[in-house]
């Protein structure tokens, strides 16, 4: 990646050949240079078409139908910023919010970490490394829709998961039983209290932490990204100068020492980037939860996406275009936040080096 | 991005050990490093292996306490059973008009550039005059025809957003051939040969749609298929076009409209959800092709992956091509599109799969059985169908066969894909 950015900057301050047209000096520059932009207006018409339509015209509109009533079959109908006081003081958007919260500084952080090692172990220089990168990303090229169907059938009452559960416990003599894991509500903290003979009151659900069926949506979804995020840092890797290495040997670094102070710190723009993109993606999840638990049980595994998708299309009722265009401008604002806080975060730690 | 140029940084690997006892030690490390990498291997593959295994087996197996690894008994007529079922509902010609239609467009498309491109001769054949009245005439001519095409059976929205938009597309292609001062008896002809050619595409697609049925697994192939590449194609076609500029020409806002493109790719798809479905739905462009093409027929990522691998390839060809009197259209269509090859496959495979992939857009757009692409039908085959897994399973078996088969082959151009998407931050 460093290697493609050197050429540019030089590209871009080249000397262009003076405008020689084959009919002689008889164009000037200035008309050379107006039928240059001429040219270069029509060669991106399409894209500023499109873009001025369905970016541009669709978020102005967007930000008109979110202080607005609108059925889609009526005239919208002028609300001020209704929309927004509803979708704060909505039960469905903030349960929504507090899942994907939980959904994002645990998955985030864990495929990060996964995806790391696996590019560190192959980053080795064996024989083969280039074929099992290629089985490794392979199960991610697939759709979600697939390996979220595929895990449906496994997480069963009868499926594979509760069958590798119940030989692992039984390997301790100790008896499991067979759960639903796409219908339980139970929360991480809530297990936790149960186990102790307590439990925690739905008034306070958000103390309840993850349910069952959230955290085994959880386990998919960084089963299937990993890899993903690997190839990023394989990439990044093999752009680490290997005299830092070599010099961290001489120096008697341990290997941990040369992963924690050399590897870690030269790949700090790649983790930010894998940060980033893992944090936008997961804010906005969708697939899993349309097709595994519609948003159930008992709200457990809602989204914002999900919520904004439902009040839109209106499948719980007339659909309110511009409660979730609401709702999705607060969703924007607050992925935005997370991602500057995350940026300073990271960025602050690659001035110490 | 090589494997060759990686460095030792794992635990086994150090280079040039010496002595037995090193090299012993490395050997058994070795080894205890492939069962590692072949271990994650396989418990990354699972969930494919016991999919693959669960679609051989019977409708009471595949549910039973305890599941087994195999099968009791093999019954590979489940494959079969797929392809066979009518799964209720029929085709509505509105459906396959504009997957025909969106195909009639590629291929007028191909056929206009590959004509078109060599029409720089000046001062023979046509006039100037006549030639650009008459290939205006023929673009305005083939937006109403198409217009009317779909008015057959579709409403006076959607008659009118499609004939206005394949009108506007065709009249660009016009514009940038008129810039390289060509011949025009040369550009009329292409502009017909290229209409016809698209007319055909159109009727003939729209056949094969109509004949392979209403709610079929067929039928969903063919959707996703067809969807897949004609999107991907078109949004290289546009794409590679605006790079060009972006990466070459000088013009006044370059730099407003690059940086506008850039901010633009940081913003989460979820706000636009509803806004564009309500668009879409204002056009009439609900349950057909169009809703999944024309709002993505160029994208800002691809500009971007192929501005920057423009900007890295030297640009010598392009001068001396320049001093013997090319065009700019000619320099891109001869010069750039040769040298990008391997930045346009990268492309075309990452939209191909992100198409072939996609689940909300088509879930929000698509809701008949005649229109459904893969991953819809399948998650509305599983809610129906909730007995019959073994029957969904190979429906996920043949989804994932294509994006996996294709990875297999172009394995390198996914890995570049991934990393060059690395750049976007």
């Amino acid at each position: 990646m460093a290697a493609t950015t050197e050429p540019q900057q030089n590209a871009g301050r080249r000397l262009r050949l003076p405008r020689l047209r084959r009919d002689g000096g008889r164009a000037s520059l200035g008309p050379a240079a107006k039928k240059e932009a001429l040219t270069a207006y029509f060669f991106i018409a399409p894209y500023l078409l499109i873009t001025l339509v369905f970016t541009v015209g669709v978020i102005a509109f967007a930000i008109y139908v979110s202080f607005t009533d609108f059925n889609l079959f009526t005239a919208p109908e002028w609300t001020g910023f209704d929309n927004y006081t509803k979708a704060l003081g909505d039960q469905k958007f903030i349960r929504s919010l507090v899942n994907v919260f939980w959904y994002v500084i645990i998955v985030v952080p864990i495929q990060t970490a996964l995806a790391l090692l696996l590019a560190s172990l192959l980053n080795v220089k064996v024989r083969g490394s280039r074929f099992f990168r290629t089985i490794f990303y392979a199960p991610s090229v697939t759709s979600s829709v697939v390996i979220t169907m595929i895990f449906f059938w496994l997480y069963l009452k009868t499926g594979f998961i509760n069958l590798a559960f119940t030989k692992l416990w039984a390997a301790f003599g100790a008896e499991w039983e067979a759960i639903n894991w796409l219908n339980n509500p139970t929360g991480l903290f809530q297990g936790i209290a149960q186990a102790f003979g307590g439990d925690i009151s739905s008034d306070l659900w958000y103390l309840r932490g993850p349910s069952v069926t959230w955290m085994a949506i959880m386990f998919q979804n960084i089963f299937t990204t990993a890899p993903t995020f690997m190839i990023m840092f394989l990439a990044a890797l093999q752009d680490v100068p290997p005299g830092l290495y070599e010099a961290a040997s001489i120096d008697g670094a341990t290997k941990w020492q040369q992963f924690r102070h050399v590897t870690v710190p030269m790949l700090r723009p790649v983790i930010l980037l894998v940060v980033v993109l893992g944090t936008i993606g997961t804010w906005q999840i969708f697939d899993q939860v349309k097709i595994l638990t519609a948003g159930g049980p008992l709200d457990t595994t809602l989204t914002p996406v999900y919520l904004i998708f439902t009040e839109g299309l209106g499948t719980l009722g007339p659909p309110r275009m511009g409660f979730a265009s609401a709702m999705a401008f607060l969703l924007a604002a607050i992925i935005f936040v997370f991602t500057l806080i995350q940026r300073r975060y990271i960025e602050r730690g690659t001035e110490m080096y | 991005m090589t494997v060759a140029t990686a460095n030792p940084t794992g635990s086994v690997g150090t280079p040039r050990g010496s002595g037995i006892r090193v090299t012993a030690r490395r050997r058994i490390g070795r080894a205890l490093f492939y069962v590692l990498l072949i271990a994650i291997g396989i418990i990354l593959f699972t969930p494919f292996i016991l999919a693959l295994l669960g679609t051989f087996k019977g409708d009471a197996e595949i549910t039973a306490w305890p599941p087994s690894l195999l099968p009791s008994e093999w019954l590979f007529g489940n494959w079969l059973k797929l392809f066979t079922t009518d799964f209720g509902g029929l085709p509505r010609p509105e459906g396959a008009t504009s997957l025909g239609l969106m195909t009639g467009m590629l291929f007028f498309f191909a056929a206009f550039l590959l004509m078109g491109m060599s029409s720089e001769s000046k001062g023979e054949g046509m006039s100037r005059r006549t030639g650009l009245t008459l290939s205006f005439g023929l673009a305005v001519l083939g937006g109403i025809g198409s217009g009317l095409y779909v008015g057959l059976d579709g409403g006076t929205a959607m008659q009118i957003t499609v004939g206005i938009s394949i009108t506007t597309v065709a009249l660009i292609g016009v514009g940038i051939l008129t810039m390289s001062e060509p011949e025009w008896r040369r550009v009329v002809l292409a502009m017909a040969v290229a209409l016809l050619l698209g007319a055909f595409a159109t009727f003939l697609f729209e056949r094969l749609a109509v004949l392979a049925g209403g709610g079929r697994f067929v039928r969903w192939m063919y959707n996703t298929a067809l969807l897949s590449v004609i999107r991907a194609f078109i949004m290289l076609i546009f794409s590679s076009m605006a790079a060009y500029a972006f990466a070459r020409l000088r013009f006044p806002g370059r730099k407003f409209i690059f940086g506008f493109m850039l901010a633009s790719m940081m913003l989460p798809g979820a706000v636009t959800l509803i806004p564009a479905f309500i668009v879409i739905a204002k056009a009439q462009w609900i349950n057909t092709a169009y809703s999944l093409i024309i709002p993505v027929l160029v994208n800002a990522f691809g500009i971007f992956l192929l501005t920057q691998f423009l900007k890295a390839i030297p640009r010598d060809l392009e001068e001396s091509a320049f001093i013997d009197g090319a065009s700019y259209f000619q320099i891109y269509w001869y010069v750039i599109l040769p040298l990008a090859k391997p930045a346009l496959l990268t492309l075309f495979i990452l939209q191909f799969q992100g198409m072939w992939n996609d689940f909300l857009t088509p879930l929000l757009y698509l809701n008949t059985p005649d229109m459904w692409v893969l991953n819809v039908a399948l998650s509305v085959f599983q809610q129906n169908y909730t007995a019959a897994w073994n029957i969904t399973l190979v429906g996920a078996m043949v989804n994932a066969a294509v994006p996996l088969t294709m990875f297999f082959f172009f394995s390198k151009y996914y890995m570049e894909g991934v990393s060059y998407a690395g750049l976007k931050g």
